[in-house]
């Protein structure tokens, strides 16, 4: 896939990106190197690796990470309660064999329960692996997730070494709510997503909901524009809290913004009493409402 | 010759990537070998004479955090320029360097003790260049006075020397710049990837100029954007603390449940049930100093103090000068009370004795001190007792897990601390001076 039809699929699947986030991706894919996203939540990281899994047509194998994550929930894990069944099987029809031979096939690949992980390196086809959210999972689980980083295979003590089939599109995503280490970073590409610009969230607000004013559109954006300006709140709104924002307004048939239904829908925005007290006592969207009239 | 020139092309493209991520390495990117191959492969699969597309190929590979594309966004904005315009660029900033350093020497050579030059540091001459002209004018009057004075000894150099040191280290403080990014021209670069770096941090440096600032500095305007940084530490120290809390992994097999729980099968271990460990549960205890030494610090503490009780609910405060006061501050919910209750306590502003406050929490018998004990102490050091305090730290060491401590003071004002040595042998003391730096401090509790 070259870099202007890498660009064609996207569109096709009605993301609205830069040229910046397009030439990544298609580095990033062309060396065969997973990609790690950072921004700040909501900003559409996770969005990336959907985006791409549409685009190549396969299914999007995605491990979600938490703390505690272990290599039996990521990697593999042995069926047991089949491997008990079979030894019983085994006791019921009297066979001769081995022990060794009986403990070899006992965990064999058809004793093996995949995880994501290796479900997307046994995949023959070049699957979409989604790591969201490392920085939430631990330090040990992070270190064990380097040889398939590296190297695209998993050892499994029992089995040996498995390589991938066909690289899979590795895309892993972080909030940033802890540094991954260099060795990690070291790994992969690095694309780090910002707050979109004034005329992107425009194009992101049209493409995501359907039949939406122009006007309410434009007016939201240069008002979420306004809210992650202001010192004073501490969580900024997401792109996906301005596609609720203006579900929220379209659903009271608005085709404007007022300072009135601002206000009132701040809730959509505005994830924090906190934050929605100190906006609401610093002036609330007047100072915006005023300039925009201006 | 067609082939030849492709070569040479080829050639002087892949110099100038060398080139470059040397200037990257320079501005404190660490990009590794491996990194730097990668660069090059992908710069094969694009279109190398369009420039948006090169900068987000190579960004992708040799930038790997958001600080780094920052300075890789910089230093590609000034690299990648006209060549002829980068080195008459890199030239005369060089010359000028270079003159700057000619003209230093050539005033510090007036320092003189009855004709002999006195033995001083470049940094030190480059002081005596920018002081001002009655400054100067002092400092010559007292080697003049001291040269021709009576019973006045060649071989009084070295003290005349030390006087004169003296002198110019103070001066040095006083006109020390606030965010303390002064380097002595003797240290600046003078190769070109050296003054591309330079100016590629310093240009990062002004857009981010609140994280270098000193903390003593910040003025009120900047509080908002202060506290809302405070308030990401905070959240970091939460969540670390946070995930420490849950993760309580699979520790061996529990027999008694497993058995039991397999009963219905016929004692056929279907389900193996495993013990659990104990779920590891950090506490924090802040010991803040309010004293006066402190006063010019208290903007920050006081929203430090304020903005991490608020954030990490798992936290003992305790603010001390020559004595020592638990904060009882859960019954308040915004900043500004806590703040209040700190000002109107009896240690506000008042001198500083930590040894005290180390033996309080030492003896005191509602203070919970054990191996999950995380003690975070927010001090200049400056302290009365300084060794018996380094022997409190010692045995507050031995009962909690860690003890960090966050010095105000940049680090390289510490050896002019007495005592300090014996505290640091008992802490982790990190230099919090800037809010970078406390950033930094942050990510290692």
């Amino acid at each position: 896939m070259d870099l202007n039809t890498l660009r064609k699929a996207l569109e096709a699947q009605n993301y609205v990106f830069d040229d910046n986030l397009l030439t990544t991706i298609f580095v990033t894919i062309k060396l065969g190197k997973p990609l790690l996203i950072e921004g700040a939540a909501g900003v559409g990281k996770t969005e990336v690796a959907k985006v791409l899994a549409a685009a190549y047509g396969v299914d999007l194998i995605r491990l979600q990470c938490y703390a505690g994550l272990d290599e039996a929930k990521a990697l593999y894990e042995w069926n047991y309660q089949k491997q008990l069944l079979s030894i019983q099987l085994d006791m019921q029809r009297e066979e001769e064999c081995g022990t060794e031979q009986k403990l070899k096939s006992l965990f064999s690949r058809d004793f093996l329960l995949e995880r994501p992980l290796l479900k997307a390196i046994n995949s023959d086809v070049t699957e979409v692996l989604l790591i969201d959210e490392i920085d939430k999972s631990d330090e040990e689980f992070e270190a064990f997730l380097l040889e398939l980083l590296s190297d695209f295979q998993v050892s499994i003590p029992e089995l040996g070494t498995i390589r991938a089939k066909s690289k899979p599109i590795i895309v892993l995503t972080s909030n940033n709510t802890r540094q991954l280490s260099d060795a990690l970073r070291r790994r992969c590409a690095y694309l780090f997503i910002d707050y979109p610009s004034l005329e992107k969230e425009i194009a992101i607000i049209c493409a995501k909901v359907a039949g939406v004013p122009e006007k309410l559109a434009s007016d939201v954006a240069a008002a979420v524009a306004y809210l992650r300006k202001n010192d004073k709140v501490f969580k900024k709104p997401s792109i996906a809290e301005t596609l609720d924002w203006v579900s929220a307004l379209m659903a009271l048939d608005k085709k404007r913004l007022d300072e009135e239904s601002a206000m009132k829908t701040l809730g959509f925005v505005l994830k924090n009493q906190e934050d929605i007290l100190e906006f609401s006592e610093d002036g609330g969207f007047g100072k915006f409402f005023s300039e925009q009239s201006g | 010759m067609n082939f030849r020139r492709t070569a040479d092309l080829e050639n002087s493209f892949l110099n100038n990537l060398v080139k470059f991520i040397h200037v990257l390495r320079a501005a404190g990117v660490r990009v590794s070998l491996s990194e730097s191959m990668d660069a090059i492969e992908a710069l094969s699969y694009i279109d190398v004479l369009n420039r948006g597309e090169v900068k987000a190929a190579l960004s992708a590979c040799l930038a790997k955090s958001e600080m780094e594309r920052s300075l890789f966004s910089e230093a590609f904005d000034r690299f990648f320029i006209d060549p002829e315009d980068r080195c008459e660029y890199v030239t005369q900033k060089a010359q000028a360097r270079e003159q700057r350093k000619q003209e230093i020497l050539e005033r510090a050579s007036e320092l003189e003790y009855q004709g002999q030059k006195l033995d001083i540091s470049d940094d030190l001459k480059e002081v005596y260049a920018e002081i001002t002209l009655e400054e100067r004018k002092s400092i010559l009057d007292f080697l003049e006075r001291s040269s021709t004075g009576k019973n006045m000894k060649p071989h009084f150099k070295p003290i005349t020397e030390n006087v004169v040191r003296g002198k110019l280290n103070q001066l040095k403080n006083k006109y020390k710049k606030p965010h303390g990014l002064h380097c002595s021209v003797f240290d600046r670069p003078v190769s070109e990837a050296g003054i591309i770096a330079e100016d590629v941090t310093e240009a990062v440096r002004e857009e981010n100029s609140l994280l270098y600032q000193n903390l003593s500095t910040i003025e009120d305007k900047d509080m908002p954007t202060v506290i809302r940084l405070i308030k990401i530490l905070a959240d970091r120290v939460r969540q670390s603390t946070r995930s420490r809390q849950r993760t309580a992994k699979r520790a061996g097999l529990d027999f008694k449940k497993t058995i039991s729980s397999n009963i219905a099968a016929g004692g056929t271990l279907f389900k193996l049930k495993y013990k659990r460990k104990h779920g590891y549960r950090q506490r924090i205890l802040t010991l803040c100093d309010v004293s006066a030494s402190m006063y010019r610090f208290s903007g920050f503490v006081l929203k430090f103090i304020s903005c991490l009780h608020l954030e990490v609910s798992a936290t003992e405060n305790y603010i001390f000068s020559q004595d020592i006061e638990h904060l009882n501050i859960r019954k308040f919910s915004t900043s500004t009370d806590i703040e209040q209750e700190i000002v109107k306590s009896r240690v506000w502003k008042k001198g500083t004795d930590l040894s005290r406050a180390v033996n309080h929490l030492l003896t005191d018998r509602f203070v919970t001190l054990n191996s999950s004990t995380v003690v975070i102490i927010v001090s200049d050091a400056k302290t009365l007792n300084a060794a018996n305090a380094a022997e409190g730290l010692k045995r507050l060491g031995e009962k909690v897990k860690k003890i960090y401590w966050l010095n105000p003071i940049p680090e390289d004002g510490w050896p002019a601390i007495p005592g300090i040595d014996g505290l640091r042998e008992h802490c982790v003391m990190l230099d919090c001076s800037t809010l970078d730096k406390l950033s930094k401090a942050c990510g290692r509790l």
